[in-house]
């Protein structure tokens, strides 16, 4: 559950990674869609590339100002000049939502059992506020610090009691995904002459059927028609569906202003032929909040603003999820290696995000076996520290310490496009947070030291755990 | 104008915290309590006014929430001194005893594939025979699926023998089954 919500939570600026990831693109967010329109297609007709069913083309916007045609597998940016930039890397942003949505396991696996977690979550929300004897006495009640079960107790309660309207959203749009294929699989088989694709085709809006359709594509035409139709709308992306028969077509997606839906979207024949809109913001109420899920879940709306807010949100649910276990491990009366694995998770997840981000961002080595493996290291190599706390330290001073290598590294491998609008910001937070991380360990360290066992009552305690 | 809004908006609904905070401080504020939760329910209706209805709506919901953390943290204790107690004694880690094993694993079975099959049945099964369309049903059981299965496995949790759980989610399991049926 923690390593959803932490994922989850650093999932929001996705867009944000992604530009720091790759500094050295061409931005801009004004375009000539006609020289967009032949780099679309010179890409789609070049030999290098690797023709999936779908086929994108992403267009800029405030988070994210560059352009970027991709297949399923890989990706290039669109210099401003038209011509096909470099090859694109979204690595780190895609660990963090691979781990989000699909726990890095295979995605229909993964995806039903990170919603099975949403849905416990909805549980654990529910039985917190049954189990909750005094929520109006301690309703504002914060006895914060020390290393007791009170201060933790009480983070947990306050985050959690106040939050829950929020943490409830989340699940239940987080149990969405994984969720209604089976919600759709039972009804089509509770429905005499049902199947599952005609639910669908009632709640999703079909697809145009088409045939003959050549695989050039009149991008501008169709652009200049989107705009016509939309004129407050925000561009966010073409996809080219069955891009690799003739059935293809082309479809723009378009956000609407004051609109939680992902997007309305309009469709066009590869010669730019308006044939119709899917109506993802015309439907029902009921279809409304289906396609506003995804924005609702993470927080894609609204701006920049709205985007901390989820941070702050989405922190304090992965504060809920430590803390839970914290409060388990404090009321038992000895210590094991429990207690020093879970600090393992808590504090090596970060840290083993930040190795992940090293390798991946400099060396471009994979990062999710990276993670994976910094994971395992994290959990277990506390059971050679046997104290939790000075753990809690070590692992917070050398995640300090690998964030500040990571900022130096980019810094010295993208020289001045590590000082640009694309590198600075998250270089400054990652530097912000590694401070944080430092200045946590050693603010531990000095508090801490009054509670460290004396070696007669750590040899006595071993001697009596034989 | 839509600035203006935003800010009457914001205000209400900082009022709103304010004043359910001020209630809890000085106990028997009752006036001040109902005054709050009314200004944290009126801004639910007053930020769509800024914001349009639904992203106005989660605004309302999300500013409330992070306004009362940091109330909430306005109120902190420092830390005792009688926090700062020794650690516990290390000992090596107890593995339960085999019946424990089994007991457990009946737990997790019946607490969260098991429920959330009834769960799915279930809910399912509730939507089926209300007298809406095909995509309201769909809508209702995929947000009533996840609500049924997390309070239902946390029921289980919470039982201390598995027995009563074990004949509830069977009769649960024969009664949605055959609601779904008929």
């Amino acid at each position: 559950m923690y390593i959803i919500c932490l994922s989850g939570t650093l999932s929001i600026f996705y867009e944000e990674i992604e530009r720091w990831e790759h500094p050295i693109a061409d931005e801009y967010t004004e375009f000539d869609s006609q020289l967009i329109e032949e780099s679309f297609n010179r890409y789609m007709a070049s030999d290098e590339t690797e023709i999936t069913d779908h086929m994108y083309l992403i267009f800029p916007n405030e988070s994210l100002p560059r352009i970027k045609v991709s297949s399923d597998v890989e990706g290039r940016f669109i210099n401003r000049d038209g011509s096909l930039g470099e090859v694109a890397h979204d690595e780190l942003s895609e660990l963090l939502t691979g781990l989000h949505i699909n726990l890095h396991m295979p995605v229909t696996i993964g995806v039903v059992i990170v919603s099975a977690l949403g849905a416990l979550l909805c549980g654990l929300i529910i039985s917190g506020f049954l189990a909750h004897p005094s929520i109006v006495k301690d309703a504002f009640k914060f006895r914060s610090g020390g290393v007791g079960r009170l201060g933790q107790v009480d983070l947990h309660n306050r985050l959690s009691v106040w939050g829950a309207p929020f943490h409830l959203m989340i699940a239940l749009t987080g149990a969405y995904y994984g969720l209604i294929m089976l919600i759709v699989g039972m009804l089509a088989f509770s429905i005499d002459g049902a199947s599952p694709e005609s639910i669908n085709e009632q709640v999703f809006p079909g697809e145009p059927v088409l045939e003959n359709q050549a695989p050039v594509y009149a991008v501008a035409r169709a652009l200049e028609q989107v705009r016509e139709i939309s004129r407050d709308g925000k561009l966010l992306y073409l996809i080219v569906h069955d891009a690799t028969s003739e059935t293809r077509f082309m479809e723009f997606y378009v956000q609407q202003p004051s609109l939680l839906a992902w997007s309305e979207n309009y469709r066009f024949d590869t010669a730019g032929n308006y044939l119709d809109t899917a109506g993802y913001t015309q439907g029902d109420a009921a279809q409304q909040v289906l396609y506003s899920v995804y924005r609702i879940h993470f927080g894609h709306f609204g701006g920049f603003f709205t985007k901390l807010l989820y941070i702050v949100l989405g922190l304090a649910l992965s504060v809920v999820s430590a803390t839970g276990i914290n409060i388990w491990l404090e009321k038992r009366k000895y210590r094991d290696a429990l207690n020093v694995i879970w600090p393992g998770v808590i504090w090596g997840m970060p840290l083993a995000l930040a190795a992940a981000s090293f390798t991946q961002a400099i060396f471009h080595i994979h990062s999710i076996p990276v993670f994976w493996g910094g994971m395992v290291v994290t959990m277990t190599a506390g059971l050679f520290v046997r104290n939790e706390f000075v753990y809690k330290q070590q692992l917070q001073a050398l995640t300090g310490v690998v964030l500040l290598a990571l900022v130096l590294a980019y810094t010295i491998k993208f020289k001045i496009a590590a000082l640009s609008p694309a590198g600075l910001p998250i270089s400054l937070v990652l530097i912000a947070v590694a401070l944080y991380f430092l200045f946590a360990a050693y603010s531990s360290s000095r508090n801490d030291r009054r509670i460290q066992p004396t070696t007669e009552e750590a040899m006595a305690a071993e001697s009596h755990s034989n | 104008m839509g600035v203006l809004n935003g800010l009457i908006s914001l205000a209400i609904t900082i009022a709103a915290a304010y004043l359910i905070y001020y209630s809890w401080q000085r106990r028997g504020q009752a006036w001040a309590a109902a005054a709050g939760w009314l200004l944290a329910l009126s801004s639910v209706f007053v930020w769509p006014w800024a914001l349009g209805p639904e992203i106005g709506v989660t605004y309302a919901i999300i500013l409330f929430i992070c306004l009362v953390w940091v109330l909430a943290a306005f109120n902190k204790e420092a830390a005792r001194a009688s926090n700062q107690t020794s650690l516990r004694p290390y000992q090596r880690i107890q593995w339960p005893q085999p019946q424990n094993y089994i007991k457990h694993s009946v737990l997790f079975v019946l607490s969260v594939p098991a429920t959330g099959v009834i769960a799915l049945v279930l809910s399912v099964a509730l939507v089926l025979h209300l007298p809406l369309s095909l995509l309201y049903k769909v809508t209702i059981a995929i947000f009533a699926y996840p609500l049924i299965w997390g309070a239902l496995s946390a029921w289980i949790c919470a039982q201390d023998k598995l027995l009563k759980p074990t004949l509830v989610s069977v009769g649960l399991l024969i009664f949605a089954s055959l609601a779904l049926l008929i």
